[in-house]
Formats: structure tokens, sequence, C-alpha cells
């Protein structure tokens, strides 16, 4: 049985909650907490497999309470608040970035489907974030230490190279002029986007071109909070545009964003009948692949499922160098398994260790942000 | 007693113990949420304004789980109105809203 702590001030939606959770016989709920100072002595106290959390929470807030977890007793957590969705989802991106593993909007007064449904998708989330494997976030870790970790710390301050790569490294291989660099991301994808996009300078002559699973409405949000961390500048995809050198690219909701040609114009064009997540990210990395082939490099992050295994085979049997974060940096170690069983992964690497790799494979130095 | 609509339709139902649960703590977060929005107006302090904007998020958010989706949009309205600092229609909406919640008050 998992055992599960309900975070809200709302009495009326703790009893939802503990309601709805209950439903299955797999979760018990252990305890319940009113603000965010409750929380973090309750879950530091209880210990449980997983916690659902508002944000909007007086005496401490949803965010300073998910840093302060993740620091001292890093558990699952997922935010569940009306704060998250349309014109708040950037408020969704920071509870990632504190170290959430999931974030569903509460239902609002327009949405469509039952409340039962609500309960059952609410369970289904709860279901995979329990058992998504945390450590202590570095954010919390920097705070305790006095160092807040915001933007600059993570992205930027003293830099200094490190050793170039061995000569008979696989990344070492001969390979074109590399134009584009393409990562697909899904479950923990944010967090893993922060951490290597934040480790690439901002003087990159290249293209960044990332597809992350997520629903409508949050890649903005997505985009907005990168660009405000990372060096390089982060926008969304366009239909008919081309990507920008030195430039990330998010590709947006509700299609399947494909690169027509080596002068990288992009293309939007509608899901695939039945397709379970979208933005697809086999669909791009298999049009990189036709595009590009050896002058682009694949990554895969973390994320459930097995989207982006086929495009990295693809990418790799067209001369790509391809990229897969390791098990035990993944949050969910799904995706990259996928690509890794297909033997599409020229390398599997720590998540700390891709952006170094990009790098060297385009004639970088990899640089340090500060010790974390 | 008001239906909690919402919370009976689909394919399962809550528990019994639980929608009655809900229709308590309902009732007893209109008694003591909506009488605070109540006293809002043009130049009631900060702290009370926070205190509005909580009680009318809270309420929306509740209004929807009981199956009050009219109620939650005023509600919502509401909200919206206190965090443009826009206070001119809000004794307004909070007589609609106290209207729209009046059985379980």
């Amino acid at each position: 049985v998992s055992t599960v702590v309900i975070v809200d001030d709302s009495a009326v939606q703790r009893r939802f909650l503990r309601a709805a959770v209950e439903a299955d016989a797999d979760f018990s709920v252990v305890g319940e907490a009113r603000n965010g100072r409750e929380a973090v002595a309750l879950v530091a106290r209880l210990r449980p497999t997983a916690v659902l959390m508002d944000l909007d929470l007086p005496l401490m807030g949803g965010i300073e309470a998910i840093e302060r977890i993740m620091s001292a007793s890093p558990t699952p957590i997922l935010v569940y608040s009306a704060f998250v969705a349309g014109s708040h989802s950037e408020n969704a991106l920071q509870a990632l970035a504190a170290g959430a593993v999931d974030v569903l909007a509460k239902p609002g007064p327009d949405d469509a489907g039952t409340l039962e449904q609500h309960a059952a998708a609410l369970r289904c989330r709860l279901r995979i974030a329990a058992r998504v494997r945390v450590i202590t976030h570095p954010r919390g870790r920097l705070r305790s230490q006095g160092m807040v970790g915001s933007a600059p710390a993570l992205g930027g301050g003293s830099r200094r190279p490190l050793a170039s790569t061995h000569g008979d490294d696989p990344l070492d291989a001969e390979r074109g002029t590399v134009k584009l660099v393409v990562i697909g991301a899904s479950t923990g994808g944010p967090q893993a986007l922060l951490t290597v996009l934040g480790a690439l300078p901002g003087d990159l002559t290249q293209a960044v071109l990332v597809v992350q699973h997520m629903a409508e409405g949050f890649i903005p949000g997505l985009a907005s909070w990168l660009d405000g961390l990372v060096a390089l500048p982060v926008v969304v995809g366009q239909s008919g545009k081309r990507l920008a050198p030195g430039t990330v690219t998010i590709a947006p909701s509700g299609g399947n964003l494909l690169v027509q040609d080596d002068r990288l114009r992009v293309l939007c064009v509608p899901p695939d009948p039945g397709q379970f997540h979208v933005p697809g990210i086999d669909a791009t990395f298999e049009s990189v692949a036709c595009a590009l082939g050896p002058d682009a490099v694949g990554v895969l992050l973390t994320g459930m499922g097995r989207d982006g295994a086929a495009g990295m085979l693809s990418l790799r049997g067209r001369g790509a160098l391809t990229l897969g974060q390791d098990e035990a940096s993944s949050a969910v170690y799904g995706m990259p398994a996928a690509a890794f069983a297909l033997d599409a992964v020229v390398q599997q690497l720590p998540l700390g260790e891709i952006a170094p790799a990009v790098l060297a494979a385009l004639g970088r130095s990899p640089v340090l942000g500060p010790p974390s | 007693v008001p239906v909690v609509r919402g919370a009976r339709t689909g394919t399962r139902t809550l528990p019994d113990e639980a929608l009655v649960g809900l229709r308590e703590a309902f009732r007893a977060e209109v008694a003591e949420r909506l009488p605070r929005l109540q006293a809002v107006h043009g130049w009631s302090p900060p702290h009370v304004l926070a205190d509005a904007l909580r009680d009318a998020h809270s309420l929306g958010s509740s209004a929807v789980v009981l199956g009050e989706p009219e109620a939650s949009r005023v509600a919502r309205a509401i909200e919206s109105a206190l965090l443009e600092g826009d206070l001119t229609g809000v004794p307004a909406q909070v007589e609609v809203l106290c209207a729209l919640l009046e059985a379980w008050r």
C-alpha cells in the first residue's frame, strides 16, 4: 500500500482528495496538512510514499514547501492546484523546478468530464508519481546552505573548462558539421531540460530543438520559464519558420513539429490518429534524421513509455550521435530504456554529463556551473 | 439538501459517507468564507484583501466539487477582480455568490 499525505488549506478539497485517493485500495491517506509548514513537518515525520499538494497555501506557500521537502525528506510530490492552468502555467514549471514530480490542474467550472473521471485521472497520476525515485533536490540543498538556487546559480556562475574528452571516446567519432541538437523528454523532463540547457553556453552557434510531452497550454509557460533560467533564448516553434542558431525552440503543443530540410525550416502537422503523446518525439526525431542525418545530435531524456526510441534509431541509422539519459539519473527510465534496448543510443550518460557530451560533439569545451 | 451533482455522475460514485462529509465541509467553508468576502470594500486593508483572495479561490475550487459551477464561475470572477485590484464590482458579485450558495448557508 502506498501512503499519501494530502496538503490543502480547504477542508472540502482535503475530503474530496481523501475519498478520491482511497477509492483505490492500493492507497492509504496517512496525514493531512493545511499549510506549507505543516506539510514539511508531516512529511518528515510520516515519510509517506507520495504527497498530493496544493500550491496556494497559507503561512508557507507550496513552492517553498516543495523545496523544503525535497531538501530534507525527498518524496514524490504531485501538485494539485488551480494555479497551474492557463495563465498560471508558469507556476507549474516553478513547482517542477522545485522538485515536484508532476502537476495536475484542479477541475474548473467549465471543464469537461465528471468529478469521478477526474478522480480516476488523479489516482492514475498519483500512481505514476508514487513510483518515481526522487533524490535530494539541488535547489533545496543550495537554499539550506544559504545559496538560494536561482537561475544564475544553476546555469551560470563562475565557469571553468573541463578537461577535454578522451581520444578513444565514441563521441570523438568523425561526424559532419552539426547544425542541430534535438532533445526529447517526458515525465521529469522540465527539470532535466533545465540541467542540460542550463549547461549550454549563450554563444552556441547551433540550433536546439526540444520536444517535451506536455498538455495543451503549458508549452508557452515552459518556454518562458526556461528562457528566464538558461543563457540561450528559448522560444516556441512556429510552422513555416526556421530554427534559429543559438536559440532553443520548443515544439508547440497540439501536433508534431517536423524539420523539413537542412535549412531547418519546420512544419507543424496534426498528430497521427491514435497518437498518445503530443507533441510526438518520434515524429520530430525521424524528420531530423531525414533532413540532417549526421549533422544532428539526438538526446533522449527521462520519460515514461517509448516515444522517441524509434526516432533515435533513425537518427543513429543516419549517422547522428545519439545520447540517452541513464537509469540512475532518470525520474522515469522508460523512453531512454526503450531506445537503449533498440541499440539506438550511442552513449548512455548521467544527466549531468549530457551537456558536456553534446558540447564535445559540437567541438566546444564544456563549462561548469557552481558546485552543488 | 443540495445534491453533489458532479460526484454522482460517472461510472463510479464516491462513497456516501464521503459525500456527506463533503457537504458538511462545504457548508462550513461557506459559513466561514462568505462573510469575509461580504466585508470587502474599496478601502479594505491589504490583509483583508489577501484573506478575501484566498476565500474566493477556495470557494471557486470547492464549488466545482460540490456541483455548483455557476457559483464557481462567480467566485473565480471575484478572485480575478481582487487580483487586478479592481474592487468596484466586487460587492455586487459577492451578493450574486451569496444568492447562488443560499442553499448551503
